[in-house]
């Protein structure tokens, strides 16, 4: 029985809701299958007791014929910044090592599991969420498992969620939470070739969630397939007063609709392709898979966000500035917690001149306008999620199309370049034929837009853009 | 040249490093003369970056954005 795969969550619930496993069974396998994944390097703690408790209580409320959840029965882990009663949020930093326990989970857990889904990990992070490259210097690094076994240096899963995007793909987990920042979600998604939502900003709470730039941070998920990653998306959704920038407005259900949209009608989304600052530098894995993305959808016209460098840009500097005050007081009493590919550029955010991060706030609100105009004829865009597939872990430099990239930074510079207009995009990815690695692309809707996101999305997995889990943990 | 070499935050000659030094007392940062230079390098970093935003902004006028909205950014001309 322990050898059995996970299946989709999706299917996962359904077998529990039937009687037809236990998810006390389901939640040992996965407790089994998460040590036997600990070449990942991708848990930072288990809930092994936790979980064990609420699956007994999900078996007991279906023999008692109880109401089952969307997500009965089905476990998930949580990037390490998501509290968790009674623990310690770590962030992945030493910093918040003598922070107070958590008095109750975040909303975002609370939620998952008011569904019915069973929290059995807390997963690796790049440091204080202040990276793409899934090396951490309190943790070690995360290890990409589309790679893990492959000859030569091991691979990023990209970051900074990026335990929580390793564990999907190496098909231990069908759901998982991370948080997207500047590309948090969606470029560990990409790397890791799985699908990845960062819905609107505001759209979901981030009550409970150790914050990082509190005008950019938003809750995203991780799934397998985008079936799964509706109906968590769905469950992720609802009013909390923990959150003061979450947006006033009713839950918009996405998975049933998901459901239907697969067949193609007059709701398919009009789609158009990002040009421009977005064409280059690319592998030529990204540029042939961000071309059949554009060919199965129907997308024959590319448009020009004229201001996504500067967006990109400008989300740096704002990202510099608020993470380097959030952290400031404490930099400034004890450094040494923290790691070094973080500490100084966090002081340096705290010395930024107010010109600068000024210029950066009038720039946000011109790319978002832009943004805006250019959806008035589509539904949503194409775009490159990353500039090549998995890089080695460790490297600072790394040549991509003839450019050589800082590839710390750069490996996030079409998903930072787009974050300052807090739409909703998802990724979904599939294998690049020269490298065989995945390569994912990003679809960037509109705002609270979030349905015709993930319809695009479920579009382009029925063309292919999917790759099923590994199946070795 | 690029835009953001043509339209650079700092004066030449800016010494990201005297920046530092001088700055960091300001916000309660002690740093000592290695840290200062580790700092340093990424406020360069930092520099380049919002150069890059200077050159874009063609509007002074232009309204920040620092309780950001969305869903309420309204493109320019079209009625709330």
């Amino acid at each position: 029985m322990h050898a059995r795969p996970p299946l989709s969550a999706t299917s996962l619930a359904s077998d529990i809701k039937a009687g037809r496993r236990q998810a006390a069974d389901v939640v040992a396998d996965t407790l089994a299958r998460l040590e036997r994944a600990a070449n990942l390097n991708a848990v930072t703690r288990l809930y092994g007791e936790r979980a064990l408790a609420r699956a007994a209580k999900i078996d007991a409320a279906r023999q008692a014929g109880g109401p089952m959840g969307a997500l009965c029965g089905v476990p998930f882990a949580a990037k390490d910044l998501f509290d968790v009663a009674g623990h310690v949020t770590g962030a992945g930093s030493r910093a918040t090592a003598d922070d107070p326990p958590a008095d109750c989970d975040a909303d975002a857990v609370a939620r998952l599991e008011a569904a019915g889904a069973i929290l059995v990990a807390s997963t690796t992070m790049d440091e204080l969420a202040y990276g793409f490259s899934g090396d951490n210097g309190r943790d070690g690094p995360t290890r990409n498992p589309r790679t893990v076994d492959a000859p030569g240096a091991p691979l990023t899963p990209g970051g900074s969620s990026s335990g929580s995007a390793a564990l999907v793909a190496a098909g231990v987990l069908t759901i998982a939470l991370g948080s997207d920042t500047n590309g948090s979600v969606r470029v560990p998604a990409a790397l890791c070739g799985i699908a990845g939502l960062k819905p609107t900003y505001g759209r979901l709470s981030r009550g409970g969630v150790y914050p990082f730039v509190d005008s950019l941070d938003h809750v995203g998920v991780f799934a397998a397939n985008t079936a799964d990653l509706a109906l968590a998306y769905d469950a992720l959704q609802g009013a909390s007063d923990r959150d003061p920038v979450q947006a006033d407005r009713a839950p918009q259900p996405v998975a049933d609709g998901l459901a239907v949209s697969k067949t193609p009608s007059s709701k398919t989304p009009r789609v158009k392709r990002l040009g421009g600052y977005f064409s280059a530098p690319l592998d030529v894995d990204v540029a042939d898979v961000v071309a059949a993305a554009c060919a199965a959808l129907d997308a024959s016209e590319t448009v020009d966000l004229t201001l996504a460098e500067a967006g990109r840009a400008a989300a740096f500097v704002i990202t510099n500035a608020e993470g380097g005050q959030l952290h400031r007081a404490a930099i400034a009493r004890d450094p040494d917690r923290f790691g070094p590919l973080v500490r100084d550029r966090l002081r340096a955010g705290a010395l930024l001149p107010a010109a600068w991060v000024t210029q950066a706030q009038q720039l946000r609100r011109r790319i978002a306008e832009e943004l805006a105009r250019l959806h008035e004829t589509t539904d949503v865009l194409i775009a490159p999620a990353a500039p090549c597939p998995a890089y080695p872990l460790g490297a600072d430099r790394w040549t991509v199309a003839g450019r050589e990239l800082a590839i710390r930074l750069d490996i996030g510079m079409f998903t930072q370049a787009l974050t300052l207009t807090g739409v909703p995009i998802a990724v979904v990815a599939m294998r690049g034929a020269r490298s065989g690695l995945p390569v994912g692309v990003q679809i960037v809707g509109r705002p609270f837009r979030e349905d015709q996101v993930l319809a695009a999305a479920a579009a382009l997995e029925a063309a292919g853009f999917s790759i099923p889990p590994e199946a070795g943990s | 040249m690029t835009d953001a070499e043509s339209h650079p935050v700092t004066q030449p000659g800016f010494d990201a490093e005297a920046y530092v030094r001088t700055a960091a007392p300001a916000v309660g940062l002690a740093l000592d003369a290695d840290e200062a230079k580790g700092v340093a390098t990424q406020v360069e970093r930092a520099a380049q970056f919002a150069s890059i935003v200077a050159a874009a902004l063609d509007d002074p006028t232009t309204a920040p954005a620092p309780v950001f909205a969305p869903g309420a950014i309204r493109v320019k001309g079209t009625p709330p």
